[in-house]
């Protein structure tokens, strides 16, 4: 952590304190060990561990421990081997990838308007994108089903889901980049200006590099939308060759089967690179989300 | 006019003649893109819905066959029915299928994407969940006697419900479909082009006429468009009537080979056949010339509103006021520019949708009916009052009395407690982290801080199923402690306040990391000082939290509030994943029944008009958070 003022007390210093943070971590992260533990379980069933005839309360509670019985990768290899997990995933790879580049660039461009002109329909423009925001997702599901595969004949098709992806995520990243882009003094993209550069260039080369944290925010959250999204992707695809990670493992612990081990472990792959990515950017996202409910 | 006075004025007449003549010619170009799509779409609907009437008839002469065969045949016996039915057919590329809607398996197909099929029933895949997802709206649809029929982009499918008896004798619920390949349309397209010729001569006429007469181009293009509006609400409804009837007239052939069909199969294997089932396969002349009467009239309309349009077109450009606005545009086009690819997706796949999806709120669109015109499904506001005006709370009488659960004001109660108790947690759970966490001076609180925001950061559908897994009744780790403890096993998805609480749970498990890492950079934020000079005062540390970090706390806890209250009023993954509305719709969110009324009762129209009423309170609610705001910053 940045900013520390105050010099480090030692541990012991807050030894209550620290003994008292680890057991509510313990239990708070309760839901993670227990997916860890399915996972490495070797095992399809969402019991830890198998019960005696007559259980008695160590039973009971072994069975609620968070510990594998055996220690085992078979779940992970035959997810691998005998699934189409790996498929699933580069699905999501590409969705999520091509709705990241979609909606970074034109929320980019889209920001920048707002941001540094003023024009007829400015204000308007900006409400706009704010109300979309509010829009009922079940209301948007049958008509984009409508649109999307029957208009456009683009069911099963990844491209209907990265367009409907990227639109999705677009308002709060124009928000978010507006936002900082406003801090940017307009005086360098002037004198640039006055160096006789383009507009195109002042963008592409000065306003751009200096937003680099925040377009890295955006980036997080456009890839995070389209990797975490499930109700769409579960309308749209119907076809198991095409399922995209979500839908894959929904499938897994769904009425049709009940591989709570293959959940597990793909969960686990499939967390993995947003969970990494979330951790270093969290603290960004944040003022973005709130600044939203600021301005209503 | 001479030289020097009469240059400004010629000039501008000239303009003016020239702007007469692009306005009309867009005007029209306008009216006639719409009204050629107008007509070729009424008139393949018209030939569609002929060949789906000839599917329909083919399923129920399927459904009539295969409920007379007697209760010693032997069930594989459906699939030699089938193949037999469908090979009679005169219908090319006709394929048949028969589904066993209670056990959801297929019992006898022709299609080639189902396989070889050899007769021995088998289980639907998850992939062709569409097949069950047909068969069993249309078994909820009260007057399924009659088939529905649904259009995918390759095919025209005729639905047909049937009692059966399968190879035990047991009477099953199973659905019949018939499915055409959508045949390529008939390319006639002569009686357009003679409805173009006529009026673009009209048009030259008029514009002939314009440059003679008209003082003013709007006037004029106005007059001209008007004209020609005029010819063509004359000539193009009778057009589309007489190529109708060709149409009709090879759809009513392949009805009377259905018939055929039925009655030979029938026959050959002494099968005794309900001689009504097959008079009713007769082709009905009568309705469908009332069909082509009301598409004749609904196309005299649309060709009426298609005008309207073009003549708008017209004056856009007419008075100028088109110019006016491309003026503007140029003006300011690089802000145009740079703004129009998020634009034009938004309107594409965001403002369109949501128009079109409020347009449904006053139809009864489902899932059979959704190719009819949409004067065909309008209902007004029926929808709405059915939902709003709903106050009959309770089913049932006597001992069989409970709560409708499926009641409008049922869910919302339970959205608004669901809302409540879910931010509740969320903002008490963060805050009281939060506070630990700033404990100055802390070690480790970087690496306690990471570790806490996991539950945010992990995919909260991961996080919904992980948690159905733990609070599985028979196996889930949830009961393990409550039984390791003496009680007994709760059965957590069979009423409706444990079922609650399993959402609430998982959701305030997602959600009090947003809310710690908004409070942790608010209170880090709070001069140390402040704290100093409150206890040089003497204030105790409730008054310190009162005083100090509550007011500090609040501009930044407040819009993280309102935000969470508008994700968790629409937290459709929990409910969804966890209880899954369980039991009986009971612990079911807004937006979850809206979702199941539509993917599960397949009532587009309905489900439409209540996601309208949930996006209404919405837009109430940020509005009087709006006030609300504005309200507690004028007091600041």
């Amino acid at each position: 952590m940045k900013a520390e003022s105050a010099p480090k007390a030692r541990w012991r210093d807050h030894a209550g304190l620290h003994i008292f943070l680890i057991v509510l971590l313990l239990a708070l992260l309760y839901p993670v060990a227990f997916v860890l533990a399915l996972a490495f379980s070797g095992e399809q069933t969402v019991a830890i561990a198998s019960l005696p005839d007559n259980p008695d309360f160590f039973d009971r509670l072994r069975a609620a421990l968070p510990v594998p019985e055996r220690f085992s990768f078979d779940n992970f290899t035959g997810l691998i081997r005998d699934q189409p997990f790996l498929s699933w995933m580069w699905n999501s790879i590409i969705v999520a990838a091509a709705t990241t580049i979609i909606g970074v660039m034109f929320a980019c461009t889209a920001a920048y308007a707002f941001s540094r002109f003023k024009f007829p329909g400015r204000a308007p423009g900006m409400m706009l994108f704010l109300v979309t925001q509010m829009f009922p997702g079940t209301l948007m599901l049958v008509p984009l089903y409508i649109i999307v595969a029957g208009w456009l004949g683009l069911s099963n098709s990844f491209l209907g889901l990265m367009l409907v992806y990227s639109v999705t995520a677009i308002p709060f990243c124009v928000w978010m980049l507006k936002g900082y882009f406003d801090t940017i003094p307009v005086e360098i993209e002037e004198s640039a200006l006055m160096d006789g550069c383009s507009p195109s260039r002042i963008f592409f080369s000065i306003v751009l590099p200096l937003a680099q944290p925040a377009i890295a925010v955006t980036a997080l959250f456009s890839f995070m939308t389209a990797w975490n999204e499930f109700i769409l992707a579960a309308t749209f695809l119907e076809d198991e060759a095409s399922y995209t990670a979500p839908i894959g493992l929904r499938f897994f612990v769904s009425e049709y089967s009940s591989q709570w081990g293959y959940f597990a472990a793909g969960s686990i792959l499939v967390s993995l690179p947003v969970v990494a990515l979330f951790i270093v950017l969290n603290r960004f996202l944040v003022s973005g989300l709130t600044a939203g409910g600021v301005k209503g | 006019m001479s030289g020097n006075t009469g240059a400004d004025p010629s000039a501008a007449e000239a303009n003016s003649k020239w702007r007469a003549l692009i306005a009309t010619t867009c005007g029209a170009i306008v009216f006639f893109a719409l009204l050629i799509f107008l007509c070729v779409g009424a008139r393949n609907d018209l030939a569609a819905r002929a060949e789906g009437e000839a599917a329909a008839r083919a399923a129920l002469g399927l459904a009539a066959v295969v409920q007379a065969a007697p209760q010693t045949e032997p069930g594989a016996t459906f699939q030699q029915l089938t193949t037999d039915f469908a090979n009679r057919l005169e219908l090319p590329g006709a394929s048949a299928r028969i589904v066993d809607l209670d056990q959801r398996t297929l019992l006898a197909s022709t299609d080639p994407q189902d396989g070889l099929f050899t007769g021995a029933p088998r289980a639907l895949t998850q992939s062709e969940k569409p097949i069950y997802d047909r068969g069993k709206s249309l078994a909820r649809i009260p007057s399924a006697a009659i088939a529905g029929i649904v259009r995918t982009p390759q095919s025209t499918i005729a639905l047909a419900t049937a009692p059966v008896r399968d190879a035990s004798g047991e009477r099953i619920r199973a659905s019949v479909e018939v499915s055409l390949p959508l045949a390529p349309r008939q390319d006639d397209r002569s009686p357009w082009l003679w409805l173009g010729a006529i009026a673009l001569g009209a048009l030259a006429v008029a514009a002939g006429l314009g440059q003679r007469f008209a003082p003013r181009a709007g006037g004029l293009s106005l007059a001209a468009l008007a004209v020609i509006l005029a010819t063509t609400l004359i000539i193009a409804p009778p057009a589309l009537e007489q190529l109708s009837q060709l149409d009709q007239a090879a759809a009513e052939a392949q009805s009377t080979s259905v018939q055929n069909a039925v009655r030979t199969l029938a026959e050959q294997r002494n099968w005794q056949l309900n001689a009504q089932a097959i008079a009713d396969l007769a082709p009905e002349t009568s309705a469908a010339q009332a069909r082509t009467l009301q598409a004749v009239q609904d196309l005299r309309l649309s060709t009426f509103a298609a005008g309207l349009l073009g003549l708008a077109v017209a004056a856009f450009i007419g008075f100028g006021w088109a110019a006016k606005t491309w003026r503007t545009v140029i003006a300011h086009r690089t802000a145009y520019i740079y703004l129009a690819p998020a634009l034009i997706g938004m309107l594409a796949l965001s403002i369109f949708p949501f128009l079109y999806g409020v347009s449904l709120s006053v139809t009864d669109t489902t899932l059979l009916n959704q190719d009819q015109a949409f004067t065909d499904r309008f209902v007004g506001l029926q929808h709405y009052a059915t939902i709003l005006g709903d106050f009959q709370f309770t089913t049932g009488t006597g001992a069989d009395l409970t709560v409708d659960y499926t009641n409008f004001y049922w869910t919302l109660g339970m959205t608004i407690a669901w809302t409540v108790s879910n931010v509740a947690i969320g903002v008490t759970v963060g805050l009281a982290l939060a506070l630990l966490l700033n404990t100055k001076g802390l070690r480790g609180a970087g690496v306690y801080r990471t570790l806490l925001i996991l539950p945010w950061a992990i995919p909260n559908y991961i996080t919904a199923l992980t948690w159905k897994g733990i609070f599985h009744p028979q196996f889930g780790a949830a009961n393990q402690v409550v039984q390791a403890f003496g009680g007994e096993p709760v059965a957590w998805f069979d009423s409706v306040w444990p079922s609650f609480l399993t959402g609430v749970i998982t959701n305030g498990w997602l959600s009090f990391p947003f809310m710690m890492v908004v409070c942790l950079g608010a209170l880090q934020a709070i001069d140390e000082d402040m704290y100093e000079a409150a206890r040089i005062d003497g204030a105790n540390p409730w008054q310190r939290f009162r005083y100090i970090t509550l007011p500090s706390l609040m501009p930044a806890l407040l819009p993280a509030i309102i935000v969470s209250v508008v994700w968790t009023f629409n937290m459709f993954n929990v409910i969804y994943l966890v209880s899954a509305g369980q039991p009986g719709g009971a612990t079911e969110i807004l937006i979850t029944r809206a979702y199941k009324v539509a993917f599960e009762e397949y009532q587009y129209g309905y489900a439409a008009a209540y996601s309208v009423v949930i996006f209404l309170i919405l837009l109430i609610y940020s509005g009087l958070q709006v006030r609300l705001s504005r309200a507690t910053e004028s007091v600041r």
